[in-house]
């Protein structure tokens, strides 16, 4: 009887191994694949993004500028600056860039509803803790209880392993959903930020190419007139499209202290009617 | 290829047990062997001539060591041409690169190639144990292998070639030759092989989050006590990570009937720092000891020769573990703690040891900061944030991020703290052979199972050596 326990995880192991198999088999050829092919995926997507490329110097700042998107319809209002004030009223929906933003940046004036992991496809069952109302909520009752000047809405990263046009779908659910509920609140869809070039070629799924089909595809959202597209890459690129190095250790978020200029970027980037 | 993936459990690890199992015992070694290269060779993935290189690497050495038994009177120049050999390389892949840089910044003019040379993964292992062969054969402490195929068995064997244990020839010499196969040994390596992936997989993989979380933040912007909680994070994950993946070579090791050697005896019980490296890396002290200090003439030549001996043994400690001046400063700073304790403080501290332990407490996560960080400013920086009084240089600080980071990391920090005692290994012996014990190991092995599946893996720390 002893031997049978002295044995009895080596056998439980050998079975629980067979039986479960077929699941990890599938999931090691799965993610191999997706090892192999970054480069190609990335190429292809690439040359279905039509890009122009302008570049500005502003006066107030010495950040190089590369915008790369389809010109969007010109606006009819202009972006302003404002103080800090502006986002009194303002909100911000996002993902843990804007968590990091709602940290590290200096709006600490601005109700944000966040996390980590927010994405289009769990952003209406989410329930987070917002500042205004002292406790926790959804984004409906959120959006019923308060009214809003203006609201900042960044998805889109954790969204890009899944089908493309399901997400821009579900995306565009969002937006309508928003201009519904606060129709008199100005909604500034974001582009997603960069991932350096590093990032960027050796991941078939958060590469550049498809963090810029995703904003180029959202950026036809704005009217210049309700929605308006901002993009905040334009501060952070190196001048090939992609996040800089020197701004970040994980390849993919901004360094806390970058989350003041940010901030202050934005504040550079307001619509006031 | 790392322990902790899918590939190895589910592909590579059962293929290569039903291989071994059923070849007769004269071909084993041979099926280590090849087993091992090709085990070697997913590792080296983007530079196949690295599998050449090893394999001449095994078989230059296993020469040498003939030459060197064969032919006496000149066997010192056969040593020197092996030493030659074994230190060429590793000094060209690991350090070629730091020499220029320094080269290079010292004489302005210079402007060296600074090319990035990719490290054969397990040059720093194989190179010592490849070392340590020719040099006992040299000092007839063993006879020279006569098999290529056992030799290249001993050298190449999957379970230490990437991160150890160190395992010196003549520990496994006898067991090259003739070991047991049983039951009872694959079922306990099987045990120690699963406790050692939970070790790294479920407590260093999840607290070395916080490490990076905290390294995305930027040292700047941490308040103090996480900067605290991310130093304490650092040394539960380099705990975790390394001791895990010594255990799983030995239990490995096991499966395959070799004894491979303890590498790590809860080294964060010590109560000072000499204790400590009696428990941390054992393989690497004994290789360090054997070949280096007493060589030199260990502590019987008085305490200035002493003193130089250590000096020496610990700036090529430190520099053994990354070819970057922290390494150098790390082991410098370690071998000043030392001699201070071997002169002054250490008898002070083993006598009172609940203030040895608190000593251990600071020291740990302090000399592992300076181990973790390669930039000097940076490394400033996060000093300033563990003691604000010496300079404020925050730029901006999220007051609440502590409470944030514990609850997210507060069941790894326990679980850090406790499987650093001695009691979960006593609890173990009690419950290993009962069907609670197996039902534990089993809810272990799956929830790592399932946290590589989902994709939770971290390269190991010590991979760059």
């Amino acid at each position: 009887m002893s031997n049978v326990k002295r044995y009895l995880y080596t056998f439980l192991l050998i079975v629980t191994c067979v039986i479960a198999s077929p699941l990890i088999f599938k999931q090691i050829w799965e993610t191999s694949k997706d090892k192999a092919e970054p480069a190609k995926s990335n190429a292809e997507i690439q040359s279905s993004v039509q890009t122009t490329t302008t570049s500005e110097t502003t006066g107030t700042s010495s950040y190089e500028e590369t915008t790369t998107t389809t010109a969007p319809p010109e606006p009819v209002l202009e972006f302003q600056s404002s103080s800090a004030s502006y986002f009194d009223d303002a909100l911000f929906i996002g993902d843990s860039r804007t968590v990091g933003i709602s940290e590290y940046g200096n709006l600490q004036n601005a109700d944000y509803f966040c996390n980590t992991g927010m994405s289009v496809y769990n952003l209406f069952s989410a329930n987070e803790n917002v500042k205004s109302l002292g406790t926790s909520t959804n984004l409906e009752d959120l959006l019923n209880k308060n009214q809003y000047g203006k609201i900042y809405l960044m998805l889109g990263i954790n969204e890009l392993g899944y089908d493309f046009e399901a997400t821009m779908a579900k995306y565009a659910e969002t937006v309508g959903f928003i201009r519904e509920k606060q129709p008199d609140a100005i909604l500034y869809v974001q582009a997603n930020l960069h991932v350096t070039k590093s990032r960027s070629d050796s991941d078939a799924i958060y590469s550049n190419a498809n963090i810029d089909r995703f904003n180029q595809r959202i950026s036809e959202l704005a009217d210049g007139k309700e929605v308006f597209y901002i993009d905040i890459n334009e501060v952070f690129d190196d001048g090939y499209g992609n996040l800089a190095a020197e701004y970040t250790s994980d390849n993919a978020h901004v360094y806390a202290k970058y989350y003041v200029d940010w901030s202050n970027w934005l504040c550079t980037k307001t619509i006031v009617k | 290829m790392v322990f902790s993936s899918l590939e190895f459990v589910f592909l590579f690890l059962p293929f290569f047990m039903i291989a071994y199992g059923f070849s007769p015992f004269k071909y084993k070694n041979a099926v280590i062997f090849l087993g091992s290269l090709i085990f070697y060779s997913f590792g080296v993935f983007s530079t196949p001539i690295y599998i050449l290189l090893f394999a001449i690497t095994i078989l230059f050495n296993f020469l040498i060591a003939q030459l060197i038994e064969e032919f006496r009177k000149s066997r010192r120049l056969w040593l020197a041409l092996g030493l030659v050999f074994n230190f060429g390389w590793l000094v060209f892949f690991k350090y070629t690169g730091f020499i220029f840089e320094n080269v290079n910044s010292l004489f302005g003019g210079l402007s060296l190639p600074m090319k990035e040379i990719i490290l054969p993964i397990g040059i720093s292992f194989y190179t010592f144990q490849n070392v340590s062969y020719i040099l006992d054969v040299y000092r007839k402490k063993t006879a020279a292998e006569t098999s290529f195929i056992n030799y290249g068995a001993y050298i190449s064997m999957f379970p230490q070639l990437i991160a150890g244990p160190i395992v010196t020839y003549d520990t496994v010499a006898k067991q090259l030759r003739s070991r047991s196969h049983s039951l009872k040994k694959i079922n306990e390596g099987l045990k120690i092989f699963t406790i050692g992936l939970g070790s790294k997989v479920l407590i260093a993989n999840q607290i070395g989050g916080l490490w990076t979380d905290i390294s995305s933040i930027g040292f700047e912007s941490i308040s103090t006590r996480l900067a605290w909680m991310g130093v304490v994070a650092y040394s539960f994950q380099i705990y975790f990570d390394f001791c895990g993946y010594s255990l799983m070579a030995i239990g490995l090791g096991k499966i395959m009937g070799f004894a491979l050697p303890q590498n790590f005896d809860h080294p964060y019980t010590s109560v000072t720092m000499t204790e400590f490296w009696r428990r941390w890396h054992i393989t690497l002290g004994s290789w360090f000891r054997e070949y280096v200090y007493i060589p030199l003439g260990g502590n019987r030549g008085g305490t200035k020769t002493t003193v130089r001996n250590l000096l020496v043994v610990w700036l090529l400690t430190g520099l053994w573990h990354g070819a970057s001046w922290n390494f150098v400063l790390w082991g410098f700073l370690l071998f000043v703690i030392l001699v201070i304790e071997k002169f002054a403080i250490g008898k002070f501290l083993n006598k009172f040891r609940p203030v040895g332990h608190l000593y251990m407490i600071f020291l740990i996560p302090l000399t592992w900061l300076i181990f973790a960080v390669t930039d000097f400013s940076q490394l400033g920086i996060y000093f300033s944030r563990l003691f604000p009084v010496f300079a404020d240089k925050a730029t901006v600080v999220f007051k609440e991020d502590y409470i944030k980071y514990w609850d997210i990391y507060r069941n790894f920090f326990i679980a850090g703290a406790i499987f650093s005692t001695k009691l979960p290994q006593m609890i173990y012996k009690k419950i290993k052979n009962t069907a609670f014990g197996a039902i534990v190991l089993l809810a272990i092995f799956w929830a790592s199972v399932y946290c590589m599946y989902k994709g939770m893996n971290d390269p190991f720390l010590y991979f760059r050596f």
